[in-house]
């Protein structure tokens, strides 16, 4: 296991989420993957906090799932990123941006 | 889009349980497997990649419980265990569940099917433009004081010129028409309407195939021109639009069907022929045929008057206005024209005289029923409250592990509403089968009956009604409830009752006096009515129906010509009516038959008469209801001939013109003397008194018996005349195919029609009053049966409850009898009181029933006697049981129980 890594901050596994699907449709599994991989193993998706939040996000309309085949053939569900969805990732990328800038600024001045 | 699918995905996990969590566990083992593929690429043997991918997982029960938080929200997740809760109560006491279940469902179910009828006759929007702004046109005679008189055609004409608060006028009459399609069987009768081609855009209605009439249609010489009723389009062309534009026969002529109106544009129409002091009939359901009339001053004078006028009000105007404005206009007709003398208008608006004498009937019945329902919820609402006292523990437990006051009252309501909910499509279901009934038993006068149904204004309202019962009776038990002492309750006796609080049994007392008391005031009401349908039956109307058969039929003016220059001799008409008769007669159980112009009870037509010898008295005297029957009327109607001689074979056109009289006009006309030898005249000629005969009743057996000349039907031959028949054994309905015979015999084109029994015909006549008192007394019978439940039920209760008291009575030295007094007493006192109540308000309510009774006061005291006795001894049955129970009280098992 790599020495530094950390558990996704609060709040910002949606972001995460969205991001990751923006791509392409992908199952559970491939998320926390894709997640982890991205940021070179530092951000590990918990699978307690990842299945949770994709249901919440698929109930507020912002992703929709269905079943089907993963690549090696087990059925597997799927989740894509809705319309609905693709905009709340801007909003949200918007925030967050502002968000880090702020911090950013703050420790660059401290 | 998205958030509407995001809900059903919630939705479905809430109802569809059980998948939602397979789908869940499938999710799961797919991540655990994907997991466990990496772990055994990265090197790691099967089972420890496997174990390593379970342990990063962490608990899966914390995970779907996790999960399954998302989906519901604990509003939800709490009403779905109290909805549970509700239902595992109700099916664990089927018994008690069932009898609130039908309580409700009857009362809703007949709650829904009146205002189904209500809905459909009242409330219903109107097929007109605007129909408040319609108004009936009457004429007025200040001579003969009548109010409602049909107009005469230049007078409306004069009226539709010069009224300014009038847009405009149309005009209609009732006509039947003969339908004939060759090679089609016997030619048909149907309901005809001739109206103005100005009516249809007066009312406001359009066609819903081809076209309305035009403005010239219908004038004299021009092509006969009809539009079809939608029913009868439906039902005789298979509702085949092609039938627009092209011919058919009516009345053996050719007419051209330019157009269809809808069924709902003859709102109205029976109605205000009904109205009319006198009128052509028109007494079908729909209007089958609607022809084009545009009459002439020529062909019709102003001295007679057969058209029901209905206008339109200009903008602005109102129906006083119009009445003062056309009031004007017929006091210059009255200068300007000699017959139109003591002429005046009388404007009413079109809805009060389509709906004026049937809406008491519909709000009264309205009000029954909803007293009938506020029994129903006074005796449910007793049920409840008793249960409520069984569970006061379960509810001290709850309370006691830390439920909120709202979360038990919420609890309460759903319970409630599941019971409301339930007796609610109990009571739909019975509405739908109880208003087939009620729209077969209605009088067919009744505007739009026919089309009640429960449809989606009567199921708002229902629901509505469920709603606020159920609301009704969530409060109860909370209110009940609220000063729950825990400590007591918790402490008591496993296996005891526990007492309802003083409050919760005042309610109960109290409930139980209302409900007798609505009781009281429905059968008061019933018991009204049903005493003046009793009356109204017993009438006499004058003649004997019974094993009378009665047919009218028509002969076409192509055949039958009517040529007013040789009135009365009309050679061809009287012929067939001669021959017609003789072979009736002539068959095998007839008794005796006879014709007449119109059938027994139906109001014909009047005319202006006078005495001869006494023209300057008589000029005042109103209008005398005037009757054609041909020789043998008396006999077969068995009406009476008291003085005189009646009509005979040679009274007939080229005899000297002879008339009998009725009783009541000889008593009016001729007090203390001898009519026989005196002459009246009408219609032109003097007509000598040859005989005085009993009274008939002609306008419906509850109204007293007019004045009525009888002439001979030879010497003013019609065209459509009625056929009595009276067998001498039997059903006279067996002669039927018999008579069909013998008319195709003589003229295969004549069509025969409302061939019914004459009995029929006079019960009929009093089928308003039937289904009203019908009604109210089920309502009334059902009130009995449930305040009988309600005070049994009560009474039962507290025996149950009080038995210890009652026991430990018994052991100080109380005899039965006196415990017998003690129960009964309770149980009657509250139904006195309630009778006491019940029959103080249907005695100042009552007279609402004033316009509905007949032959007795609304304060009849037998009527309200009788339901006291009544009221009072079911009440008495009902305490019966629990007082005979109470005595079996034992005192030593009262005593142990107290120790």
């Amino acid at each position: 296991m790599p020495p530094a890594n950390a558990d996704v901050l609060q709040g910002t596994l949606d972001l995460l989420i969205l991001k990751a699907l923006s791509v392409e449709p992908m199952h559970g599994w491939g998320v926390g993957q894709r997640i982890q991989q991205i940021s070179r193993d530092v951000l590990q998706v918990n699978q307690g906090s990842l299945y949770p939040a994709l249901h919440r996000l698929e109930q507020r309309g912002w992703i929709a799932a269905s079943w089907g085949a993963s690549d090696n053939n087990r059925r597997a569900k799927f989740y894509r990123l809705t319309a609905t969805g693709r905009k709340q990732l801007q909003a949200e990328l918007a925030t967050w941006r502002r968000f880090s800038a702020a911090i950013e600024l703050v420790l660059a001045i401290g | 889009m998205d958030r509407i699918r995001g809900l059903l995905v919630r939705l479905r996990s809430l109802w569809n349980r059980t998948a939602s969590e397979r789908d869940l566990d499938d999710e799961l083992r797919f991540h655990v497997a994907m997991e466990t593929e990496a772990g055994e690429q990265r090197g790691l043997p099967a089972d420890e990649a496997r174990r390593r991918a379970l342990v990063a997982f962490g608990g899966v029960e914390r995970f779907r419980e996790e999960t399954r938080d998302t989906h519901r929200p604990r509003w939800l997740e709490e009403a779905r265990s109290d909805l549970a809760h509700g239902w595992r109560l109700l099916v664990s006491r089927p018994g008690f569940s069932i009898a609130v279940i039908l309580t409700l469902g009857l009362g809703i179910g007949a709650n829904t099917a009146i205002f189904s009828a209500v809905n459909a006759v009242l409330l219903r929007p109107s097929p007109f433009a605007d129909p408040d702004r319609l108004v009936m046109i009457w004429e007025t005679d200040r001579a003969s004081g009548t109010h409602h008189e049909p107009a005469s055609w230049p007078d409306i004409a004069d009226i539709r010129e010069r009224s300014r608060t009038l847009q405009d006028v149309g005009a209609m009459t009732g006509r039947d028409v003969t339908i004939s399609r060759p090679g089609s069987g016997d030619p048909e009768r149907v309901a005809g309407l001739a109206i103005t081609p100005s009516l249809l855009s007066v009312l406001g209605v359009q066609v819903i195939a081809g076209r309305p009439f035009t403005a010239d249609e219908g004038r004299a010489g021009g092509q006969r021109v009809v539009l079809l009723g939608e029913e009868f389009w439906r039902t005789q062309f298979a509702a085949d639009p092609g039938i627009v534009g092209r011919t058919i026969m009516v009345d053996e002529r050719p007419a051209l069907v330019a157009g269809v109106l809808p069924a709902a544009a003859d709102l109205g129409v029976r109605q205000i022929h009904e109205r009319a002091d006198y009128s052509e009939t028109f007494s079908a359901a729909h209007v089958d045929v609607w022809l084009a009339l545009e009459p002439s001053a020529d062909s019709f004078p102003r001295e007679t008057h057969p058209f029901l006028t209905v206008g339109r009000l200009a903008p602005g105007a109102t129906v006083a206005a119009a009445q003062r404005e056309l009031a004007g206009i017929a006091a210059n007709l009255e200068r300007a024209y000699p017959v139109n003398a003591h002429r005046g208008v009388n404007i009413e608006s079109y809805g009060s005289v389509v709906f004026g004498a049937v809406r008491p009937a519909l709000v009264l019945l309205f009000g029954a029923v909803t007293l009938l329902l506020l029994v129903t919820c006074a005796n449910v609402a007793n049920l409840l409250l008793a249960r409520t006292a069984a569970r006061a523990r379960e509810v001290a437990v709850r309370v006691a592990l830390g439920a909120g006051r709202a979360r038990i009252g919420c609890q309460f309501l759903i319970e409630s509403l599941l019971f409301v909910l339930l007796g609610t499509a109990a009571g739909v279901a019975l509405a739908f089968a109880a208003l087939h009934l009620l729209i077969t038993l209605a009088p067919s006068d009744v505007p739009r009956i026919d089309t009640a149904s429960v449809d989606g204004r009567v199921l708002a309202y229902s629901a509505g009604t469920a709603v606020l019962i159920a609301l009704f009776f969530a409060a109860l038990p909370t209110l009940q409830l609220r000063r729950l002492d825990l400590q007591h309750t918790l402490k008591s006796h496993g296996g005891r009752l526990i007492s309802l609080g003083r409050s919760a049994r005042r309610f109960q007392a109290g409930v139980i006096v209302a409900e007798v008391a609505v009781t009281v005031m429905l059968v008061v009401g019933a018991g009204l009515l049903l005493r003046s349908l009793w009356r109204l039956s017993q009438v006499d109307p004058g003649f004997d129906a019974g094993q009378v058969l009665e047919a009218q039929y028509q002969l076409p003016a192509t055949r039958y010509p009517a040529d007013y220059k040789h009135f009365p001799n009309f050679p061809e008409i009287d012929a067939f009516h001669a021959r017609l008769l003789v072979a009736i007669r002539a068959m095998p159980g007839v008794a005796a038959a006879a014709l007449a112009g119109s059938p027994p009870l139906d109001p014909g037509f009047t005319n202006s008469f006078t005495i001869v010898g006494r023209e300057a008295e008589s000029a005042h005297y109103p209008e005398i209801r005037t009757r054609f029957v041909s020789p043998g009327y008396l006999e077969t109607l068995r009406v009476p001939l008291l003085a005189g001689r009646s009509i005979g074979d040679g009274d007939d056109g080229h005899s000297p013109n002879v008339v009998m009289i009725n009783g009541a006009a000889a008593r009016r006309y001729f007090p203390g003397a001898d009519p026989i030898g005196h002459s009246i005249s009408f219609w032109g000629s003097a007509r000598r008194i040859v005989g005085v005969i009993g009274d008939e009743k002609f306008r419906g057996v509850a109204a007293p018996s007019e004045p009525a000349a009888y002439a001979p039907l030879a010497q003013a031959p019609p065209r459509q005349a009625t056929l009595l028949v009276r067998v001498s054994h039997g059903d006279p309905m067996a002669l039927v195919p018999g008579i069909r015979a013998a008319l195709r015999g003589l003229d295969p084109q004549v069509p025969l029609f409302d061939v019914k029994p004459l009995a029929l015909e006079v019960r009929s006549s009093i089928a308003k009053p039937r289904f009203d008192a019908v009604l109210l007394a089920a309502f009334g019978a059902v009130a009995i049966l449930l305040a009988v439940i309600g005070v049994y039920g009560v009474l039962s209760y507290t025996v149950t409850e009080r038995m210890g008291e009652l026991g430990v009575r018994m052991a100080l030295g109380a005899d039965r009898w006196s415990v017998v007094r003690l129960v009964a007493g309770m149980g009657m006192g509250l139904a006195g009181l309630g009778v006491a109540l019940g029959v103080g308000a249907a005695y100042a309510g009552s007279r609402l029933l004033r316009s509905m009774v007949f032959g007795v006061t609304t304060t009849d005291p037998a009527t309200f006697a009788g339901v006291i006795a009544i009221v009072m001894l079911t009440a008495l049955a009902a305490t019966l049981e629990p007082a005979l129970r109470a005595t079996r009280a034992d005192p030593m098992q009262a005593l142990r129980a107290e120790s």
